[in-house]
């Protein structure tokens, strides 16, 4: 057998998990410290300051840790350093907006004090916490969702709306705010502002995603599922591009409005809805991890290794629609963040391996969102930026100048 | 079952880990049966090596796959003979059969950053819990799977960036892992280089004997098949399945019913696919002063003249070739000395008695 590496053709489905990708520093997606030289050695010096892996790291002795680790990243600190980032953003968007407001007097509201200016504690508390929070969740359970899809259907292009859930929550939320004025019915679902948006966007996400689960029951291949969700995507865009073209033109600013994602506006009573179904979203796609590591290999070699495919694709279908689901809900169908975290992930952990990936995941996406929260707001002004309009401007270089150089490297090693 | 690091070399049990009864295998095309493979009556047993032959669409694949448990079988049952009794397949736990059966399939699919030894470590997923959290064994296993295929020094790189018959030992490494009783494979030569497939083959034979495992594996290599396989399972296309050694199989000529068009045979005496002749001018082929040939001079001299379209005749012939240690004489109606076997051949069309169909020098 020929001894030299092999650079093979990267499958078509398959372009941005590239295999033969390097060297993201692990301090930040944008700063490389790569170079060919060190490239070409990277095992060693890796290896080396591994830290004990995961929680039975303690029993091991560090040689053994050296030899079978799950990335020759190290991944305890990457993850570690991501809380911290993720705590600074948090940070900053309390104290970053509008008005700013200093960290200390922050710490004074959220303890219970008093702040020396009144009118931040109502700030705090009634704007800006539930707004971090909604990124919070948002961010992490659109992360995981993306990677779970991602790894399901085989296509680094999977997001967490591949099954429909946009196209049907916006179908929900076109029908209110754009008929709603046309019928007594939707009129009076249209009452409570963004409340009923919220639920005209869950019943919408809801029946499309109802739909493609029912076709998607009867049929072997995953693909299959993939192409019907994008289908029912289409039928409900056709429907709402409709609605819009009847439309007078503040019912389509009020659906824009929607339309372009937004953390703002969720209220405390919308959030005890919102962060319980995330956070049984994350649990159920944590249930996952094993399974997904396995369908890495297929869905044939996932069954001959005793997975019950089928079970883990429908916990995973459902896991990742009703974190999507619930999100674009309450916060607008929020492109990019779902379909670029993973790669950022896999990227900086270096890893295909979910059990190191769905954690930084969630952390990466935390980070990713309270930092576009805290641009889109433009610190000082008194303007906030659609999401939809930062998300991409932000991430989409970050993605491309990562993949760019991580491919330039590889092709150094391998010529 | 015991660690693999304690193979049981020394006592092969033939036990029965994996039988097939009144089994037709095949495919549903709708609502419709299609068997393609069957009935068959089949058995295998730990510490062998089963070839699975047969041309292209004869229904290798399907059958390694029903005996895999991957498909249901169409009639008859595939049953599985572990530690804690015989049961069939189709009614086991998934982790049970997955402990039992451990397959590698044609298609190695694309991975990500998967590095050999993540692929091997899923092998274990049937012996960890739901997080999939390895213990120490596990990891032993792992390395243990690893330095059965030699891939030890491959642990750490990525997959992507191994050779092909690299990752196939990854491949088979990781199916190890399992600690299976029975070893599936479909065409694991497939893609290999020569000197490739047959390192791999011979990985399986190994394998099968030092790990006491039952390896059924389909190879379109028939020539390596009928070397190293106990046991040879014959699929000529008509559904039937011809079972025996190897060697039984050629000699009944079931070998060559299977695989044997019009004009290309199985030869028994070269255990290998003739080429048609295009004209049949007889040479006879006979060593210094009419004794017999040195052996491997010999055939390489009768290939030579069967692709300059003279067939070998045992009996004398008015076309003679001598075989000398360091050269040819051709006798026709004059003598001719040959360097080397291109020369001969040059030789034997320029005779003008033996016309083939190609052009003429």
């Amino acid at each position: 057998m020929t001894p030299d590496p092999v650079t093979e053709t990267t499958s078509a489905t398959a372009p941005a998990l590239d295999p033969v990708t390097r060297r993201v520093a692990p301090d930040g997606p944008l700063v490389t410290r790569s170079g060919p030289a060190s490239s070409m050695h990277d095992a060693a010096p890796d290896r080396a300051e591994r830290p004990p892996a995961d929680g039975a790291g303690a029993a091991h002795t560090p040689h053994r840790e050296e030899e079978r680790g799950t990335s020759r990243r190290p991944v305890v600190p990457i993850l570690i350093g991501l809380v911290v980032l993720t705590a600074a953003l948090f940070a900053g968007a309390l104290a970053l907006g509008s008005v700013s407001i200093p960290v200390a007097e922050v710490w004074t509201v959220l303890t219970g004090g008093d702040p020396s200016t009144s009118s931040w504690s109502v700030i705090i508390t009634d704007i800006r916490l539930p707004r971090a929070v909604t990124a919070l969740v948002a961010g992490a359970g659109l992360s995981v969702a993306g990677l779970q899809l991602q790894t399901l259907f085989r296509n680094p292009l999977a997001d967490p709306f591949v099954l429909g859930i946009a196209s049907g929550a916006s179908l929900g939320v076109a029908l209110v705010s754009l008929a709603g004025s046309g019928s007594m019915f939707l009129g009076t679902l249209a009452l409570g502002g963004s409340v009923s948006t919220a639920v005209a966007a869950a019943v919408g996400a809801g029946l499309v995603l109802g739909a493609v689960l029912t076709f998607a029951r009867r049929i072997r291949s995953i693909t299959s599922v993939l192409i019907i969700g994008l289908m029912a995507g289409y039928l409900a865009g056709s429907i709402v591009s409709l609605l819009l073209f009847f439309s007078d033109s503040d019912d389509f600013r009020a659906y824009l409005a929607w339309s372009l994602g937004s953390f703002r506006g969720v209220t405390w009573s919308e959030l005890a809805v919102l962060v319980p179904a995330a956070v049984i979203g994350l649990l159920l796609a944590a249930s996952t991890v094993k399974g997904l590591n396995a369908l890495l290999l297929g869905e044939r070699y996932a069954e001959s290794v005793g997975v019950n495919v089928r079970a883990v694709r429908a916990v995973i279908i459902v896991s990742s629609s009703l974190l999507a689901g619930v999100i674009t809900a309450f916060a607008g169908p929020i492109a990019f963040v779902g379909l670029a975290v993973p790669h950022l992930g896999r990227a900086l952990l270096r890893t295909s391996d979910h059990r190191v990936l769905m954690p930084a995941v969630v952390l990466i996406g935390a980070c990713v969102a309270l930092g576009t929260e805290i641009i889109a707001g433009v610190p000082g002004q008194d303007l906030a930026l659609p999401l939809n309009a930062v998300t991409p401007v932000l991430g989409a270089p970050v993605v491309i100048v990562v993949l760019m150089r991580l491919r330039r490297s590889a092709e150094v090693v391998l010529s | 079952m015991t660690a693999p690091s304690v193979p049981p070399a020394t006592t092969p049990s033939s036990s029965t880990v994996l039988a097939a009864a009144g089994l037709r295998a095949g495919y549903h095309d709708g609502r419709r049966a299609v068997p393609i493979v069957g009935p068959a009556d089949l058995a295998v047993h730990r510490g062998r090596f089963v070839a699975v032959l047969g041309p292209n669409g004869a229904g290798k694949t399907t059958l390694l796959r029903t005996l895999g448990g991957v498909i249901p079988p169409l009639e008859g049952q595939v049953t599985a003979t572990t530690g804690s009794g015989t049961r069939e397949l189709t009614r086991m736990k998934r982790a049970d059969r997955a402990t039992h059966i451990a397959v590698v399939l044609t298609d190695h699919p694309d991975v990500g950053l998967l590095r050999a030894r993540d692929i091997v470590a899923i092998g274990r997923h049937p012996h960890t819990g739901w997080s999939g959290r390895m213990t120490d064994r596990d990891h032993r296993i792992v390395d243990d799977a690893l330095e059965a295929v030699g891939a030890t020094h491959l642990a750490d790189r990525e997959l992507a960036r191994l050779s092909d018959g690299q990752r196939q030992r990854v491949w088979i490494a990781r199916a190890l892992a399992q600690e299976p009783a029975v070893l599936l494979l479909d065409e694991p030569t497939a893609f290999l280089d020569l000197p490739g497939r047959v390192e791999a083959i011979d990985l399986l034979r190994r394998l099968a004997a030092t790990r006491d495992l039952a390896v059924v594996a389909s190879i379109h290599d028939l020539d390596l098949a009928l070397r190293v396989a106990d046991t040879a399972w014959l699929l000529d296309g008509s559904g039937s399945v011809e079972v025996g050694a190897p060697e039984d199989l050629a000699l009944d000529g079931a070998i060559d019913r299977a695989f044997g068009r019009d004009d290309i045979r199985f030869d028994l005496a070269t255990a290998s696919f003739q080429l048609p002749v295009d004209c049949c001018a007889e040479v006879a082929v006979t060593g210094v002063d009419g004794t017999a040939p040195d052996p491997t001079r010999g055939l390489w001299t009768g290939r030579a003249l069967a692709r300059a379209g003279a067939v070998v005749v045992d009996r004398s012939s008015w076309l003679t070739v001598e075989v000398l240690p360091d050269r040819w004489r051709l006798r026709g109606h004059e003598t001719v000395e040959c360097a080397t076997l291109h020369e001969l051949a040059d030789a034997v069309r320029a005779a003008g008695l033996v016309v083939p169909t190609g052009d003429r020098p």
